[in-house]
């Protein structure tokens, strides 16, 4: 028993919130700047390209394809506005209101589309190597960066999984304190390195604006762009 | 890659079961703050007092003539700063103390107390009072120390002489109040956020020419101002309240540049 209770701790302890941010000094490529700030600051990448929300959904959650990919847009909306309004980011949209890609935007003649791109960029996720290809979708875009939301929604319980998780010992609570559901990631596109990093266990609930609420909080701690009047 | 990581939560449940060493530590580094111009040993109103008196000294009114062009800057009010909750907290491990008496008291009938008092209420109470008293003497010591007036005049200076660089300057009097800045409560919860509100007004001949707002603020923002650095306040206190820092000096050449805005849009000659 005694044994138990120190794993559940250490799951705790090590779960919830996971932040990461780069000592390193940060690069812009659009513009340049007298430096008012610390080198390291993640505000210094102001133009920041925003990668389609990956939504996972548990099973039976959306009807269609089409559903989940109007929740998905309705979150990405969510983060774009926070970004934009309460941070002063410039956010650069691979995608319009009606879902179609903004091959208007590249600006590297090298590339026909950002599907491509984009496409590109879960192949090599997947084999975990980002540099280079968070380095191409940069300079096609013309960002500082580029961010990557994922959102886990994850089933409500119901009096049968909540009377398990008593039986349990309260592991499966645990267990799902310990999983975040929601995750940013700030790529710097200079060097395509990995410079911001929240994930956090938030409850994605059948509620959209309660929903939109919870994973905006996830960026309430990011440091504020660069001002526009600071930019040469 | 050089990262810092940090992971939290349930911190309650942390905190009470890793109590001492942590607190200890904690207390021990964090309260260590170089803080040169606001003394360290004054507490209460007389600390209060103190850092009306630095931040006086630190941002007299300003007044500067470039050709034919005055310029004044000057602070309507102190530095806003944040509650000093870390005083509330403290009334936490006397409680705990009371409870652990009682525990040690009559073990039997008050076990529970024991446990409560001891090993819970007494460790955190004092860990978050001393984590507190650290956000709070950070936040304090970099807005008390700021040269928020003496900023703002060398930002106009340098950005006026840009601005005119081929001609003499206009026989006009520009003036800035600041009418208050610091660190404030904001629209959510978890947040606060650095705000500066001032006035500007332009005259010639004592007779105004314009007079606007200038608001870095949660609400009511000036159109062309940028959104105000909003975060948690421990974020604000962190390695030595570098942020605020930061945040002071950006808001300085935002302000400037604003006014400069301004003033070219009335075309003076």
């Amino acid at each position: 028993m005694r044994n138990l209770f120190i794993v559940l701790l250490s799951v705790t302890i090590c779960s919830c919130t996971y932040h990461t941010q780069s000592k390193d000094p940060v690069a812009p490529v659009t513009y340049e700047a007298t430096q008012y700030r610390e080198a390291n600051s993640v505000g210094n990448l102001r133009r920041l390209a925003v990668m389609p929300v990956e939504l996972k959904p548990y099973k039976g959650k959306y009807s269609c394809e089409k559903d989940q990919e109007a929740a998905a847009l309705n979150y990405e909306n969510a983060c774009i506005k926070f970004l934009t309004e309460k941070k002063g980011y410039e956010i650069v949209v691979v995608r319009d209101s009606e879902e179609k890609w903004r091959s208007e935007l590249l600006s590297d003649a090298r590339y026909s589309s950002i599907k491509d791109l984009c496409q590109m960029w879960h192949k090599e996720i997947a084999k975990g190597n980002t540099v280079s290809v968070i380095q191409k979708i940069g300079r096609a875009l013309n960002v500082d960066g580029v961010l990557v939301v994922q959102i886990k929604e994850r089933k409500p319980w119901g009096v049968a999984d909540a009377l398990l998780n008593l039986a349990l010992l309260d592991i499966p609570l645990f267990y799902n304190i310990a999983s975040p559901e929601v995750s940013a990631w700030i790529y710097e596109t200079a060097t395509g390195r990995l410079i911001w990093r929240e994930e956090r266990s938030i409850v994605i609930t059948g509620n959209e604006s309660v929903n939109t609420d919870s994973l905006i909080s996830i960026f309430e701690e990011l440091e504020n762009a660069l001002p526009r009047q600071l930019i040469k | 890659m050089a990262l810092q990581t940090k992971k939290s939560c349930v911190r309650l449940v942390f905190i009470s079961i890793c109590l001492m060493a942590m607190l200890q530590g904690c207390a021990a580094k964090k309260s260590d703050i170089p803080d040169p111009k606001l003394k360290k040993d004054q507490i209460g109103a007389e600390r209060f007092k103190e850092s009306q008196r630095v931040f006086a000294i630190r941002n007299p009114m300003m007044v500067s003539n470039i050709g034919g062009l005055e310029l004044i800057v000057r602070m309507a009010t102190i530095a806003e700063i944040p509650d000093n909750f870390y005083k509330t907290i403290g009334l936490t491990p006397p409680i705990g103390a009371g409870y652990l008496g009682l525990g040690l008291a009559a073990p039997p009938l008050y076990a529970s107390a024991l446990v409560v008092g001891g090993v819970i209420i007494i460790p955190l109470g004092t860990y978050l009072y001393f984590h507190e008293k650290w956000i709070w003497d950070s936040i304090n010591a970099a807005l008390t120390n700021a040269e928020f007036t003496r900023a703002v005049d060398r930002a106009m200076k340098v950005r006026l002489n840009a601005a005119f660089v081929n001609e003499s300057t206009p026989n006009v009097k520009i003036e800035i109040i600041i009418q208050g800045f610091g660190i404030v409560d904001s629209s959510s919860p978890r947040q606060h956020c650095f705000m500066v509100s001032s006035d500007f007004i332009l005259s010639r001949d004592n007779m105004e020419i314009k007079r606007d707002h200038l608001r870095i603020t949660d609400f009511n923002r000036s159109k062309d101002a940028p959104p105000p650095q909003c975060c948690s306040l421990e974020h604000f206190a962190e390695n030595e309240a570098r942020l605020v820092k930061d945040t002071l000096t950006e808001y300085t050449e935002v302000l400037a540049e604003m006014v400069i805005d301004r003033i070219l849009r009335e075309n003076l000659k």
